[in-house]
């Protein structure tokens, strides 16, 4: 559960942990199929983001732009995406050269990004 | 696109072995589809042909004229009536259900099910026979299709909140059908 109290530097470095395993999450559950796995995971991030990462806490999340796993890559290009749009995209091309379905999401990502239909939070 | 030669063999070398094995209520079904093209009533006729191939579909078909419809003359009919009927219904590909479909294409083969590229989900947006339709399915391995059935239900980047699934409802058939091929694209599987 996470807290409603302002959070402190401690709980920032955790949510980034946090963060990063909800993304990681996500990107197995969508390469196996398990749809329960990545919906999880999903709503784990999204309030993750919400808590931890809203106004300035966002920048945080730029160093993830080079994790190892392309699904973190992936939710962290996302969700910086307001802060530098033209290295999101980049790092979202990247990814949609990898294969599976992770690699498919980010090609569908940057498609609804570039058409305007898709808001990045 | 036109339906695989075997396919098209499948379909009418069922039908007209269940004309002569399936007693009367397959033979009234095969009269039926002779009277609808005779009617030039194509739609009636393609349906009727594909409907034989289901066994009991003909079952309530008018009783009354069964011993009349048993002679060599109606069967002859028939099977005029079906050759034609079976090739109009293998050229528009789209069947009612998809058992229909399946008995159409037979098995999907060893560790593969047939996977609709536009989901079944849509038939309310597009119709059974966009749906369970020769170019609307491939065989893939069993793998893959729980894969991406999966990820039709799991929530993406890209769509708002939403389960894929939901995301796609409204999006016109091409987008659909261009979506399900390049998931498909990435596994190799086209």
């Amino acid at each position: 559960m996470i807290p409603s109290t302002k959070p402190s530097d401690s709980d920032k470095t955790t949510a980034l942990e946090e963060y990063v395993k909800a993304a990681s999450e996500h990107g197995r559950g969508t390469e196996s199929g398990d749809s329960d796995r990545a919906n999880v995971a999903y709503e784990r991030r999204g309030q993750l983001l919400a808590r931890f990462f809203a106004g300035e806490g966002r920048e945080q999340l730029v160093m993830l732009l080079k994790h190892e796993e392309p699904s973190v890559r992936l939710w962290a290009a996302v969700d910086t995406y307001r802060l530098d749009p033209r290295r999101s995209v980049e790092v979202l091309e990247a990814v949609a050269r990898e294969p599976g379905l992770v690699g498919f999401s980010a090609e569908m990502t940057l498609r609804e990004l570039k058409s305007g239909r898709l808001v990045p939070p | 696109m036109e339906l695989p030669t075997h396919v098209a063999l499948r379909v009418a070398t069922s039908s007209i072995a269940l004309g002569f094995v399936g007693g009367v209520d397959t033979v009234l079904d095969i009269y039926e589809l002779g009277r609808s093209l005779m009617n030039h009533d194509w739609t009636g006729a393609a349906f009727a042909a594909v409907f034989i191939v289901i066994p009991g579909v003909g079952a309530h078909t008018g009783k009354a004229l069964a011993k009349g419809l048993e002679s060599r003359a109606v069967r002859e009919l028939g099977e005029e009536a079906l050759e034609e009927g079976v090739e109009r219904a293998v050229k528009r590909g789209g069947f009612t259900s998809f058992r229909a479909l399946r008995h159409a294409l037979g098995p999907a083969g060893e560790g593969k099910q047939w996977h609709h590229i536009v989901e079944q989900s849509k038939i309310g947006q597009f119709g059974a026979d966009a749906i369970h339709n020769v170019d609307n399915v491939v065989a893939i391995p069993t793998p893959i299709h729980r894969q991406i059935s999966g990820f039709y239900i799991s929530k993406q980047p890209f769509t708002n909140g939403l389960t894929v699934r939901k995301w796609l409802d409204g999006q016109s058939f091409q987008f659909q059908r261009q979506f399900g091929l390049d998931i498909l694209k990435r596994f190799g599987a086209l």
